[in-house]
């Protein structure tokens, strides 16, 4: 067997050194900064996208697309049906077909595709028509979209990966040329979603917007959505897709909470708790739900300091909620304890399980403490 | 490590007394005990004391009165070791007498996972 040289040696993990790793956020960073903050949708070029689709076409021995490029969800849905809705499409069928006829360069086929998009978004075909508000049902597909894993929302993640791995651990690659090529520009091109034809291909740009927590999508702050398009919002909350109407009301302050009681999908209601809480705190989540007093105690430190402390539930149980010994269907619990330094108020959520203040205080403390360690602070209270 | 007393808090971390330095306990440089993850603001002792990391917080060994303060990252810098007070953010300042003492983070509960993390301060 040959002696395997340094260029084709296999790497391991024990390659990924401290240093390389140390890098990986940068690496990431580029791939979501700008996209997340909005600066890579204001500065986007419509001819970076038609680039990069092109030479997707190339690399499958296609001739250049007409590309369209929708700049919103509602863009998308509406020259999809426009371009691919045999119902409705009759007029661009025409246009597409009578200039794809013979053989067009590159330019004219792009300079032909500003004109027909130009076309589509001229076409009569508005959602607010009573024509198509009476027949959009029948008559208006839902806009659908092509898996390729080098034309979707993740395509910069794979090329990012395949640029990480390739680049750090200096590996050559077969198809570093094409590879390259793409990742340079998949962040320009910010293509979300597309449907491709061979003479035509509609794109939907990556939002103009995006929050996120640890967990996923997600956002409370208000009603623009976790992704957001000019004029659409999505709305996701811990990762969870959140139904408009929760955010409309919140907002527009109608939230009741017959409206949380009525709601049958706990994930939603979850949801509803997460959006108050981030706003109003526990307090104006207790307020919201109702929440009953359970106990009270007058606690006089052997410092000196005195203190009241309370244990609140709510009235109604909550089937997604949990205590601590792992029973659901429970209510919410707060204990109440007004810090001695700031006067702050704070309401921490606790187990379902106490119905004594103590118990949920002593629950608390760091983990390690014995339950058995009476509560009472000896010396310092701030 | 037996515990001996619920000495005090400043804001979410929680000082007991023990009765010695755990064997497993590995010492640590002086660093804050808690830092708010909202403000950058830090709980951190000042003074003659030694630091260890263990499970769940941290033991510290206080030779003389040291000073656990609420403060700035840039107020604690070169005062590590002297047992002043400085510049208070929201907690008071408080004195720790000479003595051993584990230090730990108030826990939080999550009613939606049902388990606890920690406060958020």
């Amino acid at each position: 067997m040959s002696e395997q040289t340094e260029q084709t040696q296999i790497k391991t993990l024990d390659d990924l050194t401290p240093e390389i790793k140390a890098r990986i956020p940068m690496w990431k960073d580029k791939c979501t900064v700008d996209l997340y903050s909005g600066k890579e949708y204001a500065e986007h070029k419509r001819e970076d996208t038609v680039a990069y689709m092109n030479y997707v076409y190339k690399l499958c021995n296609r001739t250049a697309p007409l590309v369209i490029v929708a700049n919103t969800l509602s863009e998308y849905r509406r020259y999809f049906n426009i371009i691919f809705n045999e119902k409705i499409n009759g007029e661009f069928d025409k246009l597409v077909t009578s200039f794809m006829d013979g053989t067009k360069s590159d330019e004219q086929v792009a300079e032909k595709a500003l004109e027909i998009e130009a076309r589509v978004k001229s076409l009569a075909f508005n959602e607010e028509d009573s024509f198509f508000k009476e027949n959009k049902e029948t008559i208006l597909d839902s806009p659908r979209y092509h898996w390729i894993s080098i034309t979707s929302e993740y395509s910069r993640v794979y090329l990012t990966w395949y640029k990480f791995i390739k680049d750090e651990f200096n590996l050559p690659c077969s198809k570093a040329e094409e590879l390259d090529t793409l990742y340079d520009m998949v962040f320009k091109a910010s293509i979300a979603k597309v449907f491709v034809c061979e003479s035509i291909t509609l794109v939907l740009r990556m939002p103009s917007r995006i929050h996120r927590n640890d967990i996923g999508l997600h956002n409370t702050q208000d009603a623009l959505g976790a992704i957001q398009y000019p004029g659409e919002a999505l709305h996701y909350i811990n990762g969870r897709k959140m139904p408009d109407w929760v955010f409309e009301k919140y907002f527009g302050k109608t939230l009741q909470f017959s409206d949380f009681v009525n709601e049958t999908d706990e994930d939603v209601k979850a949801g509803i708790i997460t959006l108050i809480k981030d706003n109003e705190g526990n307090q104006g989540l207790m307020k919201f739900l109702n929440a009953k007093l359970i106990d009270e105690k007058v606690i006089e430190h052997k410092n000196g300091h005195k203190e009241t402390v309370k244990l609140y539930k709510t009235k109604e149980k909550y089937s997604m909620l949990q205590d601590h010994n792992g029973n659901s269907n429970v209510p919410y619990a707060w204990t109440y304890m007004v810090c001695p330094s700031t006067g702050t108020e704070y309401l921490i959520d606790t187990s379902a399980a106490f119905d004594n203040v103590m118990d949920a205080l002593k629950f608390h403390r760091p983990e390690g403490v014995p339950l058995s360690l009476e509560y009472t602070w000896q010396s310092f209270t701030n | 490590m037996n515990f001996k007393s619920q000495l005090g808090h400043q804001g979410d971390t929680q000082w007991f007394g023990v009765d010695k330095i755990p064997t497993d306990a590995k010492k640590v440089e002086k660093q804050f005990i808690a830092a708010s993850e909202r403000t950058g603001n830090v709980h951190a002792l000042s003074g003659n004391y030694d630091m260890y990391e263990v499970a769940g917080g941290h033991v510290i060994e206080c030779h003389e009165t040291c000073v656990l303060n609420h403060t700035s990252n840039e107020s604690l810098k070169n005062n590590w070791d002297k047992a002043v007070e400085l510049p208070v953010r929201d907690h008071r300042s408080s004195e720790v007498a000479k003595g051993i003492y584990f230090v730990g983070i108030q826990q939080r509960f999550d009613p939606l996972a049902g388990h606890k993390k920690r406060v958020i301060d």
